[in-house]
């Protein structure tokens, strides 16, 4: 009998309270940084978070096609040379009649994104 | 997802007595009855994580944190007052960082924890109660400083594990 209660004693005591519960799930986190070269223009969308409108007034006599990259990569329709999308593009010369009194075209793009 | 059941609970002894008394003499005959109600614990995870891509426009308007809030862990316990805890199996490299937090309904969550360097683990949910709890949400944070130009994709392995 005694030797029947030491044993019960034993699994009362040694199983669990001894070394715990333990349940455990694993998962894998993959990351990087990427340097993405965007417009200054896409970097203004993004800080603002909504559309903007940036007039960009190229020099006399430049065509829209002539718009460098360097100034924010507009290109005159479309997209941008770095592929942003833009909802709106507008070009605008100025009146014949400047151009007939000797004055070289003024180009001026609009674009909203 | 790894299960262990253990005999935490205590195994009751009783002794069942039968007793025949019988005038002028008597016999007795005993039982030792075990029972025993065996502890849950079980954890699982809905999967990994999207990819954290920390995208960089090389200006001060950069990003310099991401979030991903896309899977789930799931519990079962009879137990009271288990907590859930995370280690990192690999420091994370000089200059980023990498946090946990863990929505929970039965337990107290510790808010986010950072695990950039923590290879012994640390408590994300304490106090949680007996019962279950499902699909709540794991929010991992992986941020760079500003120093950091770029990095190639890397990934550590999180084990979280609910214990007593």
């Amino acid at each position: 009998m005694k030797s029947r209660l030491l044993y019960a004693l034993f699994f009362m005591l040694a199983p669990g309270a001894a070394f715990g519960q333990e349940a455990s799930a694993v998962q894998t986190v993959t990351f990087s940084v990427r340097v993405e070269h965007r417009s200054a223009l896409s970097a203004l969308k993004a800080q603002h978070g909504e559309k903007i409108t940036r007039t960009i007034e190229l020099p006399r006599g430049s065509e829209p096609s002539q718009a460098p990259g360097g100034l924010n990569g507009v290109s005159y329709a479309g997209k941008s040379s770095t592929g942003d999308d833009r909802t709106s593009v507008n070009v605008q010369k100025e009146p014949e009649n400047n151009i007939r009194q000797g004055k070289q075209p003024r180009c001026v793009i609009t674009v909203t994104e | 997802m790894k299960v262990f059941w253990g005999g935490w609970f205590a195994a009751l002894g009783i002794v069942v007595s039968s007793v025949q008394a019988i005038a002028g003499g008597g016999a007795a005959a005993n039982q030792l009855l075990f029972m025993e109600v065996k502890g849950v614990t079980r954890l699982s995870v809905s999967g990994n994580p999207l990819p954290l891509v920390i995208t960089k426009a090389g200006d001060a308007l950069s990003p310099v944190s991401v979030i991903d809030g896309s899977t789930h862990y799931s519990l079962v316990t009879n137990l009271e007052n288990v907590r859930i805890s995370a280690s990192i199996n690999r420091q994370m490299p000089q200059g980023t960082s990498l946090s946990v937090r863990l929505e929970s309904l039965r337990g107290t969550s510790c808010g986010e924890v950072d695990l950039s360097q923590a290879t012994s683990p640390r408590v994300l949910v304490s106090r949680i109660g007996r019962g279950t709890e499902q699909g709540s949400r794991i929010f991992y944070t992986f941020s760079a400083s500003r120093e950091i130009r770029e990095m190639q994709s890397q990934s550590r392995t999180i084990t979280l594990t609910l214990t007593d």
